[in-house]
């Protein structure tokens, strides 16, 4: 027993109109008449299948809006916040490199190689964050930023192929995953985000 | 009031749609199907266009049998003087609703 032609009408219908809903409260604040213009337009598209292509529009377009309406917004962290976000990313990572850099000697030079400059992001995202958030200089070149993301991507993927060669994984192995790899690319990501805005605007004191 | 920087030719096609006739409401599903954007790129520009005081809104009276009424646009004067100048200044883009296309 399958589903009738009227209850799959139905269904997508009622999609419609829950994704015209989700998409007026997705949008943001002042956007109040809109969200209603959606949701009483939607009723009057007389096909289903047009009424659903018009919802999945709307749900794009609230997200449009509510992203744009974020990234202008004003938000600011304290300075004292900012600093001990940036220690957590990138601390765990400086004293790998360190570790290598005192070991360099006993690990072959392909691994010593691999090893720094997958450990490096540390003390550069230390500097970085140094740079922007305590001298308040936010600005950073387009080589900077394209040295930053590159080095940033190969540590995640360095980290992860050393994770997936381990074989069967330990209980807490996302624990160091989480620590070396996904920590300094929101703190990269952070840091890169901060440096758009103004001098004087990154943090709230 | 500010001036539009620029537009795009999505937004290009939706003045040329509403400046056919300038003092006529329109419900956002018509400007749609006339222009060739899906809701996701027109709804955007809509309140792009009221938010820089181009584009004026209202709903419509309500209508019987118990569905909602709908919102209606049209330029404001300064959007139907913009309108003019700015599509006299790239009336080499000629979009049309096959050239917009379907954008979501």
């Amino acid at each position: 027993m399958g589903i009738t032609r009227e209850q799959g009408n139905a269904v997508i219908r009622n999609l419609a109109v829950q994704l015209v809903a989700h998409a007026g409260k997705v949008l943001p604040r002042g956007r109040e008449e809109w969200a209603r213009a959606m949701n009483h337009e939607v009723q009057h598209i007389s096909g289903n299948h047009a009424a659903l292509g018009w919802a999945l529009g709307c749900v794009v377009a609230s997200y449009t809006e509510r992203l744009k309406a974020m990234s202008g917004s004003d938000v600011r962290i304290s300075r004292w916040v900012l600093v001990l976000e940036m220690l957590c990313c990138f601390i765990p990572l400086t004293f790998l490199f360190i570790e290598t850099v005192v070991n360099f000697g006993r690990l072959g030079w392909r691994i010593a190689i691999v090893a720094l400059t997958a450990t490096m992001i540390g003390p550069l995202g230390l500097l970085t964050a140094f740079k922007i958030v305590v001298l308040n200089r936010p600005s950073l070149t387009k080589l900077a930023t394209v040295a930053l993301c590159t080095i940033t991507a190969w540590t995640a993927v360095v980290v992860s192929l050393y994770d997936l060669s381990q074989g069967k994984p330990n209980a807490d192995w996302w624990q160091s995953f989480v620590l070396i790899a996904v920590l300094p690319v929101l703190g990269i990501a952070h840091l890169l985000y901060l440096a758009r805005r103004p001098a004087g605007s990154v943090a709230a004191t | 009031m500010d001036h539009p920087l620029r537009f795009s030719k999505q937004t290009f096609a939706l003045l040329a749609v509403l400046m056919e006739q300038p003092r006529k409401w329109r419900h956002g599903y018509d400007l749609s199907k006339g222009t060739g954007l899906k809701s996701g790129t027109l709804y955007p520009i809509l309140m792009r266009l009221g938010d820089r005081g181009l584009l004026e809104s209202k709903w419509e009276a309500p209508l019987e049998g118990g569905r909602p009424p709908r919102h209606m646009y049209r330029l404001t004067a300064s959007g139907v003087a913009i309108a003019k100048e700015w599509l006299a200044a790239n009336s080499s883009w000629g979009v049309s609703k096959d050239t917009v296309g379907n954008h979501t």
